[in-house]
């Protein structure tokens, strides 16, 4: 299973409330194009964490290049004009397990695909 | 089964002039609709008239129901609702959003009395253990 992404602070919503606010997550892609994610789970409300469906979500800042839209660390412009784009990344929440772990509650969930 | 009791997080979008919108929660839940009143009354005591802080009036709605809108800054960068961002309005836009609230929650108030008066026929209470004597 290789690594697609990890970072530092994503949430979980349910529609548009935040059901949990989720620290040092890992996003896991299978050679058959399923989606795992690992976190800890920081701040949780049980109520909205058993609704459905969940999402989760992982916000990005991305620094491009207004004249040749390009990612800045790629932009060959002689004058780049950087700007910065924020974003998330969203996929579907199939399934979650919640599990204590040394005093931290770590959660694992099976993602369905990436929504744009 | 009864129904169900809780709020589901749905969102409806409403135009407003000019060709913007804004995205705003179909309902409040109950918390989200205590928050509203006491946000903008300093003052509550039994019996007695309320006070209320008049920068709030209005604002503490919009601050609830709000989600998104179509509104762009100065440059054109679409600008995140925030409680900042919604004092920032011009006073106009402020009442065009705030209306188009409160004729939401009128259309909403009235679905549910509709709803109501239709169920009316059909309330009843039962015992759930038989009767000793």
């Amino acid at each position: 299973m290789a690594l697609a992404i990890s970072g530092i602070n994503g949430v979980i919503r349910w529609g548009y409330y935040n059901a949990a606010k989720i620290e040092g997550y890992a996003v896991y892609r299978d050679k058959d194009g399923h989606w795992t994610m690992t976190a800890t789970l920081v701040l949780s409300d049980a109520f909205k964490m058993r609704q459905r469906p969940l999402m989760f979500v992982a916000p990005y800042l991305r620094e491009t290049c207004s004249a040749c839209s390009k990612a800045i660390q790629v932009c060959v412009c002689r004058e780049p004009q950087k700007v910065s784009v924020q974003g998330e990344w969203r996929w579907p929440i199939e399934s979650i397990e919640i599990g204590a772990v040394t005093g931290h509650t770590k959660m694992t969930a099976v993602l369905g695909p990436q929504v744009q | 089964m009864g129904r169900n009791r809780f709020v589901q997080p749905d969102i409806v979008r409403v135009s407003l002039s000019d060709g913007d919108f804004i995205d705003i929660k179909k309902e409040l839940n109950a918390g989200e609709q205590r928050r509203v009143f006491s946000r903008f009354v300093k003052d509550a005591r039994s019996g007695e008239s309320w006070s209320v802080d008049p920068e709030q009036v209005g604002l503490t709605k919009i601050v609830e129901y709000l989600i998104g809108w179509s509104f762009t800054d100065a440059s054109g960068h679409p600008v995140e609702v925030s409680e900042g961002a919604i004092k920032a309005l011009d006073v106009e836009s402020f009442k065009e959003i705030k209306d188009a609230i409160d004729a939401h929650e009128r259309q909403i108030e009235e679905e549910r009395g509709e709803r109501k008066k239709s169920q009316a026929g059909t309330v009843s209470s039962e015992a759930i253990s038989a009767s000793v004597a």
